[in-house]
Formats: structure tokens, sequence, C-alpha cells
């Protein structure tokens, strides 16, 4: 008998749990041995580590928290009212947020939003809370599978459909038919995007969740030379001026 | 003691450096069963200390690898995972069969064992 569609979402909603709590582990193992660091061998620079850990790993749990908090208040909303949003602005956001972050992995933010881009319909909240999401789980699969100092790009390019936004590694291992099978397997200790980063990627997963919401959705693309993940929306014709 | 650790965060791993390296032992990172291989190779280890979910080929990957090697039959490893060991999908024969000297849930885990650990299978 097919599943019918509540029942569909709660399994969904469920794996999508599973997959951000295993991802939630880490900052919290992270915190702990820190602060074991600093009982076992107090000194000046184990105390700023762990201030330094607690500030930079709580960040990233807490907008992991918060975007499938996001996700399942969206779920309860029979129909989302969308808004122009600018992408440059909301990039230039996000790459600030990720920053501490990306320097504590010994990865290289770069903005690459080339041209003036009018504004786009969508919801400043939710795309906001998926690229930050996306990023996140960039920096990591980055720091868990580069020996150099890794580069992230959080790009915004002109596409035939719109305007294409998403962000960008020089990590050839995420592909369309890896992430296909993730998304069924979220959750699962041992999934797909293993392949791609050491933890649950959960961060990946939200930002899906999310941008599947505004009925758009997140694909494996190139730019130049750049392997990324990366949303198509429609230019908002309400602020245009001419 | 030269240890050969894996670990793909590098927050968790310079954490484990820092702390083993304040006790006396060498640490050489790497964050993938490839680079670690070779690592091996280069660095010949005392001891191999491997989170088992790393990216690409998993950390038990690497260590059917690494046993298949004459040389590294006897060196001792250590396991660690963000899952427990019934959940690792790891069962005790394989565990054996990979001569696995311990497996540590990060989440329970403290420096001070793994440091203890260390010098308990090295010294055996």
């Amino acid at each position: 008998m097919a599943k019918s569609r509540a029942t569909v979402v709660v399994e969904n909603n469920g794996l999508l749990f599973s997959s951000l709590a295993e991802q939630v582990k880490l900052p919290f193992v992270q915190i702990a041995h820190a602060a074991e660091l600093h009982k076992l061998q107090p000194s000046k620079q184990n105390l700023s580590e762990l201030h330094k850990t607690i500030a930079v790993t709580s960040a990233a749990a807490l907008q992991l928290i918060d975007g499938y908090l996001l996700h399942i208040r969206l779920q309860q909303q029979a129909e989302l009212r969308l808004e122009p949003v600018s992408i440059s602005s909301l990039l230039y956001d996000t790459a600030q947020k990720l920053d501490a972050f990306a320097k504590a992995h010994d990865c290289v933010l770069q903005l690459d939003v080339k041209g003036k881009y009018g504004p786009v319909m969508g919801r400043h909240d939710v795309l906001k809370t998926a690229l930050e999401s996306l990023g996140y789980a960039f920096v990591e699969a980055l720091s868990g599978q580069n020996d150099k100092k890794p580069v992230l790009k959080l790009i915004a390019r002109r596409s035939k459909q719109g305007l294409a936004t998403g962000i960008y590694s020089e990590l050839d291992s995420l592909s369309a038919k890896l992430f296909r099978q993730a998304k069924f397997l979220k959750g699962i200790a041992r999934q797909p995007l293993n392949e791609f980063t050491p933890g649950s990627g959960a961060g990946v997963f939200v930002a899906d969740a999310l941008l599947s919401r505004l009925d758009c959705t997140m694909k494996v693309s190139k730019y130049q030379g750049f392997n990324g993940l990366s949303v198509t929306l429609a230019p908002s014709h309400q602020l245009s001026l001419v | 003691m030269n240890i050969l650790l894996l670990e793909p965060n590098r927050l968790l791993a310079k954490q484990y450096t820092d702390f083993l390296e304040s006790v006396g032992h060498k640490v050489i990172w790497r964050q993938n069963a490839q680079s670690g291989i070779g690592a091996a190779d280069e660095l010949k280890p005392d001891i191999v200390i491997s989170e088992i979910l790393l990216t690409g080929h998993s950390g038990v990957e690497f260590l059917y690898e690494f046993r298949s090697y004459g040389d590294w039959q006897n060196i001792p490893v250590i396991l660690l995972g963000n899952v427990k060991k019934g959940d690792s999908g790891l069962s005790v024969e394989a565990l054996k069969e990979l001569k696995v000297g311990a497996y540590f849930y990060k989440p329970q885990m403290k420096l001070a064992d793994l440091a203890k650990t260390v010098q308990l299978l090295t010294d055996a």
C-alpha cells in the first residue's frame, strides 16, 4: 500500500532529525575535549582555545538547529508568501556569518558576485538559513579532505531561468547521483554523502528541505572549475525600475 | 611514540594532537585513508588512531588495506567513532580480525583515557 503524504513527511522529518542529531554531537565533543584539555593542562592558551571552540562550534550547531526548526515551521504554513530578496546582500551576510568557522577550519572564503543583480523572488529568512547551513556543511567537508588550504566560494551568476546562487569548492567527490542517493538515505550512519563529508551532512539536507519549500531544487553544478550545490531563483519584477 | 592520526575534523585533530604531543608523543595527522597509507609508509608509526567515518574510504577500509601489508600486521590500532561500537556495523569478529586494540565512542571519550590506551597498547 502506498504511503500517505503525511506519513512520508513524518518519516522524512524523522530522518532529517536523526541526521541533525548525529551532526550536533560533533560540537559537543569538541567543547568537551577543549574543556578537558584546559582542566588537565590549565594555561592561557588552552583557555583561549576553549573560548574559541565554544564560540565557533556552538554557532554552527545552533544554526543547524534553527534551520531544522524553520523547516518544521514552514511545513505548518499552508501558503508561503514570497518577497523580493537581494542575493548579493544575502551572500555577503552569509560570508560574514561563516567567516569565523571557516578560519577555524583553515578554509579560505571567497565571495564571487560579479555584476549587478536585481532582486529575486524568495524568502530572505529561508534563503539565508539554507545558504548558511550549506556553508557550514561545506567547510566541514573541505576540512576533512584537503591537506592544503581549501577555498570555498559563495557564488551568484545569471542563468537562463534567473539567478543561480550556491556554494562551491574544488572537491569533485560531489556528484548529482551521489546527492540523489544521499537524500534517500539521510539519517543513516554511513550514507553516500560520506564520500563528500565526514559528518552526517545534515547541513546539506536541511538546506535542501528549506529550499524545496520555495519550490526550488538544489542541484549539483559546476562553475569555473568549481563544484557545488546551487539553486536557481526567478527574478522579481516588483522592484525593477526599468 | 610515533602516532598516525586519521581524523577528518580539523578541530578535533588539533585537540588530539595537542594533547598527545604534550604527553610526549609525536603525532602525524592525516584527514583521509589514502593519505594515511602514504603517511604510514613514511612515518613507520608505533600506533594508529583512526576515525571510522573518513571521507571517501572509511576507517575500516583503511584498516583492511593497512593490515594487508606484512610490516603493519602487529601495529596497534585504536578506532574512534561518533557512533557506539554496537552501531558501528563492526562485528566482534571483524574487530578481532583487524586487530583493533580499542574502540572509543567519541562523545564519551576522555583525552586522558585515549593517552592511557596508547601507552597500554604500545607497552604490550
